[in-house]
């Protein structure tokens, strides 16, 4: 049977990503996917940067949802929707883009594209993830009528 | 050990945070600046074994502070690394003729490289 996870396993499994496949909606409805880098604290509030002329953060002024999988090869998929708040106090801004550096600092040799000569101005964001599942790509066996993946509950609902 | 200190100057906030954290992970200590405004004096108090420097930053621009450093007697044995979007074979030689010792364009390096030159540089 394929496995089911625990809220601490799935914590340190996004903890130890630092890449993220994002759809988010632009105006007239348009999907937009993209790839982004992000940082997770301990509660499961996630943490995203980009440039702020972007046609992401055109897209997240016209429609705050976002949802967002992370996935490794062999071992496990995860899917979360959330609602995404932009982060406009300075000096917490910087100290997020300080995380996301430090997520972005595992990765074997990543370096952004530079994309202008001139340093990018930043908008930075934090997600309050209010759906998430998980499936384990570890297991061979396959199931009937049910469903592979374990569904979390992030935070009581009292 | 003896981590050695870097002076960064990147106005990029998330290429410069990237970069520090690469460094020190490298053992550098690092010194990040966003603008070109404080790298001198911060040179003269710190004396960083290297400084690793933008060209186009608010403020001052790495040209002029690669003269200025240049033009002390305090920091212009300092060797000066400069890593810039900016590509152009008359940047270059500018820089080069100010006195820089190396020169990575942006788009065309692997931060590995400019940790092994710098591990090179200081050892």
């Amino acid at each position: 049977m394929p496995k089911t996870y625990s809220k601490q396993e799935i914590l340190s499994f996004l903890q130890k990503t630092s890449l993220m496949s994002v759809a988010l909606c632009q105006k007239d409805n348009k999907p937009l996917s993209t790839i982004l880098l992000f940082a997770l604290d301990d509660d499961f509030t996630l943490y995203f940067a980009t440039i702020s002329s972007s046609y992401k953060a055109k897209a997240i002024e016209n429609n705050k949802n976002i949802s967002f999988s992370v996935w490794k090869p062999e071992e496990m998929l995860v899917q979360a929707n959330g609602v995404v708040d932009q982060i406009t106090d300075q000096k917490a801004a910087e100290e997020v883009v300080d995380k996301i550096a430090e997520a972005a600092a595992s990765l074997d040799d990543f370096w952004p594209p530079v994309l202008q000569i001139k340093g990018h101005d930043y908008s930075v964001y934090k997600v309050k993830i209010n759906w998430l599942h998980a499936l384990d790509l570890s297991s061979k066996n396959l199931v009937e009528k049910t469903s592979l993946f374990t569904e979390v509950e992030l935070y009581d609902k009292t | 050990m003896i981590k050695h200190k870097i002076l960064l100057a990147e106005d990029d906030l998330f290429l410069g945070k990237l970069s520090q954290k690469k460094f020190e992970m490298s053992d550098f200590s690092v010194l990040f600046l966003k603008d070109g405004v404080d790298v001198l004096s911060t040179a003269k108090k710190e004396k960083p074994e290297v400084i690793v420097l933008d060209l186009i930053m608010p403020n001052k621009d790495g040209f002029q502070v690669l003269a200025e450093l240049k033009a002390d007697e305090e920091t212009k044995k300092i060797p000066v690394v400069v890593v810039s979007a900016l590509g152009s074979e008359e940047d270059i030689n500018k820089v080069l003729a100010l006195g820089a010792k190396k020169y990575f364009i942006k788009s065309n390096v692997q931060l590995s490289e400019i940790i092994k030159y710098l591990q090179a540089l200081v050892a």
